[in-house]
């Protein structure tokens, strides 16, 4: 089905002789790269970030212990939109509001609101019922008393949640960028397009970089936040 | 006593669970007064956390009513219900404080049913708020930990977070259910001085679970046993002899 034949890999040298073209690194474009990796960065973190944003609110929709009488259409709604993948949400803006970083960072946006929605909704019914029941004893009123007994305690798996949600983001920006997103991504595509592979193997080490920092500080973050 | 000194009472409370097939209570009829101390005894199961959970609603009664100062709980929609609440504290077995959070965060909580929603969100408290919380964080002894979080003090520290918190809902009633179970018959005694101190410097009704029997007869000024979901004892500590004791906790 995938076409799998092992013969294929028989012309080895070619390979080679591919990756011996990406010699010497074209160091000129480093400059305008990093720029175009900047964007792509914050591609995945205005998207990410802003899809927590929105899911935080949407979550207390979205649990059984806290949701009002729209949790069964809640979670509907979500499981919806959680289907669309998110290159064809990329495809669907960029025709919308043309192409760029902008439709990007949208379609990020839109499937992280939902995804993090039903992980943090899942956070909260899996939440300790004891503080939830003491805020109702003092006589809270259950927004306050759900806000202040529930978001303490699931507070670090959210965040741990959200940087998991950005690493993919970026590999998701990446992706957008190959079909009009803008940054990196898109970069990346057209030099290989256009056979410039010295200027490949400089997107390709940024985009490695790019990776291997934000994994890094996301596991920094998820072990303070603890 | 006159009745009209009456701040809680239930009229034939019965809670019947879903599915149960018998009642966890069972036609309860107790009048209680303010400066009354009382403890309620019974073995597992017998009714005693349904009971409690009742006076302060977080458990609706399926038969019979309850009256708290002068309001019927029958009368009153889910918002009436925490207006009455508000002015009732509840300590738990568990403390059931807000992990996370300092101590000081978690007695601000309790001031939350009197203040509106903004405030709370907003953490807005003005002078007068910040005094009471100071005030009974230091009558709980916890001022040295005032910014410490709770989830890194003892289990008796805790649970004096967790009375601080009711305290600062200025409350006129205290409902605890079981608050010592967890702790050393040493703390456990501690925190039962402090509550019978609390109780007659306020003037509150305090009614409070407890499985030890010594704890009830030593701090209580009133027992209630209860049985199969039935009152089966109510009277001064002294009249609980050991035939009786022994009636309650038989299987
Ligand atoms: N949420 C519930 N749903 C169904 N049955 C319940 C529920 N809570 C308690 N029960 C039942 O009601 C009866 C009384 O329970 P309750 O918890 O009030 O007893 P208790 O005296 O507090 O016991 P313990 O000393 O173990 O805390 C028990 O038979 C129990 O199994
Ligand atoms: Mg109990």
């Amino acid at each position: 089905m995938t076409e799998f034949d092992v013969r294929k890999f028989s012309q080895f040298n070619n390979m080679i002789d591919f990756l011996s073209n990406w010699f010497p690194f074209n160091t000129s474009v480093l400059p305008s790269m990093l720029k175009a990796s900047l964007v792509t960065l914050g591609m995945a973190f205005l998207g990410s970030f802003a899809g927590l944003l929105v899911a935080l609110p949407v979550s207390l929709l979205a649990a059984k212990n806290t949701a009002g009488p729209f949790y069964g259409a809640v979670r509907i709604g979500l499981s919806f939109v959680r289907s669309i993948p998110e290159i064809v949400l990329g495809l669907m803006f960029l025709t919308i509001v043309g192409p760029g970083p902008f439709a990007a960072t949208i379609a990020i946006i839109v499937h992280n609101a939902s995804v993090l929605s039903k992980l943090i909704a899942e956070l909260i019914e899996a939440a300790d019922k004891g503080p939830q029941e003491a805020m109702k004893a003092v006589g809270a009123r259950p927004l306050i008393g759900a806000l202040f007994s529930i978001f303490p305690q699931i507070w670090p798996n959210v965040l741990s949640h959200y940087f998991y949600r950005f690493e993919v983001a970026i590999r998701t920006s990446l992706m957008l960028g190959l079909v009009g997103g803008g940054g990196i991504g898109q970069q990346l595509f057209v030099h290989f397009k256009t056979f410039q592979y010295q200027t490949v193997a400089v997107d390709v080490m940024l985009i490695m970089i790019i990776v291997i920092v934000v994994d890094f500080l996301g596991s920094r973050v998820r072990q303070n936040v603890m | 006593m006159s009745c009209n000194d009456a701040l809680l009472i239930v009229e034939n409370g019965c809670v019947r669970y879903q599915h149960a097939e018998s009642y966890a209570l069972n036609h309860v009829s107790l009048t209680f007064q303010r400066g009354e101390f009382v403890c309620i005894l019974g073995k597992t199961g017998a009714g005693k956390s349904t009971f409690i959970r009742t006076l302060n609603g977080l458990q609706a009664l399926t038969e019979g009513n309850i009256t708290y100062n002068g309001r019927s709980f029958q009368t009153l929609d889910r918002e009436g219900l925490r207006r009455q609440r508000k002015k009732m504290g509840m300590i738990f077995q568990h403390h059931q404080l807000i992990p996370r959070l300092t101590v000081l965060q978690n007695v601000y909580t309790g001031l939350f049913g009197s203040r509106s929603t903004i405030r709370n969100m907003a953490g807005l408290f003005d002078e007068s708020e910040k005094r009471l919380v100071r005030d009974v964080v230091e009558q709980v002894e916890l001022l040295p930990h005032l910014n410490k979080r709770v989830d890194l003090l003892s289990g008796g520290q805790r649970q004096r977070v967790g009375i601080a918190r009711a305290l600062a809902q200025s409350p006129d009633v205290f409902l605890g259910d079981e608050p010592v179970a967890s702790l050393d018959p040493g703390t456990a005694n501690r925190i039962f001085q402090l509550l019978r101190r609390l109780h007659e410097e306020r003037n509150l009704l305090t009614i409070i679970n407890v499985h030890d029997v010594k704890l009830a007869k030593r701090y209580a000024s009133r027992i209630v046993a209860l049985k199969e979901g039935r009152v089966v004892f109510d009277d001064r500590p002294e009249a609980l002899t050991g035939e009786i004791e022994d009636m309650l906790y038989e299987s």
